[in-house]
């Protein structure tokens, strides 16, 4: 029986051996890198500023005689102006923004709207390095469905990046090495090198079927390693 | 020491562990992710812009000078303002909210009867109500959601919960059994055996670097194995050929 482990335990390692350190390094780096880091909360400011009313005179009431098919509706603050946020049902539930003070609709962000707001977002101020616009398709690193947003990376070895939404001012996303180290070592771990949507897939469950049986032969050579001195000491 | 100890010693710590990753891994690669999320009966609860008629009270009306942001939300046909006094990058974060009636301006705590309409809505099962509760945070179902919300428990056959926020009555989750069995699965893979709803503690870090050592050590103990055995293949081969 003992012969028997040795030998599977030997074969399949020998076939996943290498998943299985790519399942503990991925995993040791998931576990060990806080994901409030990795989500780059350290990196921007959570507070948002409090609204200014000294300079709202736009009423709720006109803005919803204005848009009707207004929801989502909010008041915040962008830059330093106060400003209604709603999706208008009535234009492909695109979102949209007021200008609290005279209730003029804004137009998409600029470059410079969008470098403000991401630089004010900051803890600690970077320079920038680039800025660009994505308006139908963007990088993987960000969900379309932020789309129109500007993307403004800073300097550093981190590479920080900010996705600004060109329709609401708000800092959508925030991504840096960090995160794309952690979004490999998540491809690495479920076995997806392609997008890591499909935990689901047949490598994964090859390999940890297999692994699942190396590891118990594993287990019982571990048993009869150990058997005889745990069982001396408790005699003693 | 040699790496064979280690390897062995290290197998002794992680064994069980190790195995618990490998049989949840495969829960994970085999299950049924959209039975598993716990939205068997659930369904959209439509936002649509249901405007009253009545005019409502303006924003700047509140006694909310201190808030990041204000908004409007409607609930069974009627307008409610939710100011947020604090902004966290996740809901489930501690929230500081107040909640105001739009159409005469009072502060109002959502009462148990709209919890339940809400919950209705959401719900397209077979069961009827059993329980309504309103829990502090946190709570056993929804590991890492860190705010008071309501659970409305139904008697149907899966053990349905409907988790809905105190504030706002937005439903945060629903959880049955296929959704408990993959929360138990997860905290037995993340070892997050403190119930915070996190991959980030003590145990998986201390576990995840001993897992480590023992494929490291295993790896080199492997190579060492192969290569003794190539090199007698090897020596059989050569004695042979000299005998031959």
């Amino acid at each position: 029986m003992i012969a028997f482990s040795r030998r599977w335990h030997r074969r399949i390692m020998l076939f996943t051996g290498l998943q299985f350190l790519l399942w503990t390094a991925s995993g040791l780096y998931m576990v060990i890198t806080d994901i409030h880091f990795i989500h780059g909360e350290t990196l921007v400011t959570q507070q948002r500023p409090a609204i200014d009313w000294q300079k709202v005179s736009f009423s709720t009431n006109s803005l919803l005689s204005d848009y009707p098919d207004a929801i989502k509706v909010s008041l915040g603050m962008l830059a330093d102006e106060p400003v209604y946020r709603f999706k208008d049902a009535a234009n492909e539930n695109r979102w949209r923004m007021v200008n609290a003070v005279n209730g003029e609709l804004l137009p998409a962000l600029s470059k410079t709207q969008a470098e403000t707001v991401a630089s004010s977002s900051l803890k600690n101020s970077m320079a920038i390095h680039n800025t660009v616009l994505f308006t139908t398709a963007g990088p993987d690193e960000v969900s379309p469905r932020h789309l129109p947003y500007w993307q403004v990376t800073f300097e550093g070895w981190t590479s920080p990046t900010l996705y600004v939404s060109a329709a609401t001012g708000e800092v959508v996303t925030v991504r840096h090495n960090f995160w794309r180290t952690f979004d490999w070592m998540w491809r690495l771990h479920i076995m997806d090198w392609d997008d890591g949507a499909d935990v689901g897939n047949i490598f994964l469950l090859l390999f940890a079927f297999s692994g699942l049986f190396a590891a118990l032969v594993g287990a019982h050579l571990t048993v009869f390693h150990y058997k005889r001195p745990v069982k001396k000491w408790i005699k003693r | 020491m040699n790496f064979r100890k280690w390897h062995k010693w290290m197998s002794l710590f992680v064994a069980i562990q190790l195995i618990i990753w490998l049989a949840t891994g495969l829960y994970f690669a085999l299950s049924d992710h959209s039975m598993a999320a716990g939205n068997t009966y659930r369904q959209a609860v439509k936002m649509k812009s249901n405007h009253v008629d009545a005019p409502l009270v303006d924003m700047h009306a509140l006694p909310i000078k201190d808030s990041k942001a204000v908004r409007l939300f409607y609930l069974q046909g009627q307008p409610f303002y939710l100011a947020e006094k604090n902004t966290t990058p996740h809901s489930s974060e501690p929230r500081e909210t107040v909640i105001f009636n739009a159409i005469n301006g009072t502060q109002t705590v959502l009462n148990e009867a709209m919890i339940v309409a809400q919950a209705n809505r959401s719900y397209s099962g077979p069961g009827s109500i059993r329980s309504t509760t309103l829990l502090p945070a946190p709570i056993e179902d929804i590991p890492g959601y860190n705010n008071p919300a309501w659970a409305v428990e139904m008697d149907d056959e899966l053990a349905t919960t409907v988790y809905l926020r105190a504030d706002t009555a937005e439903v945060i989750a629903h959880v049955d059994d296929p959704r408990r069995l993959r929360n138990l699965m997860f905290k037995l893979h993340f070892m997050d055996y403190f119930n915070e709803g996190s991959f980030n503690n003590l145990f998986s870090q201390l576990f995840g670097a001993m897992a480590l050592l023992l494929t490291l050590t295993g790896i080199w103990w492997l190579y060492g194995i192969q290569k003794a055995r190539v090199r007698r293949h090897y020596k059989m081969k050569a004695r042979r050929n000299a005998a031959g």
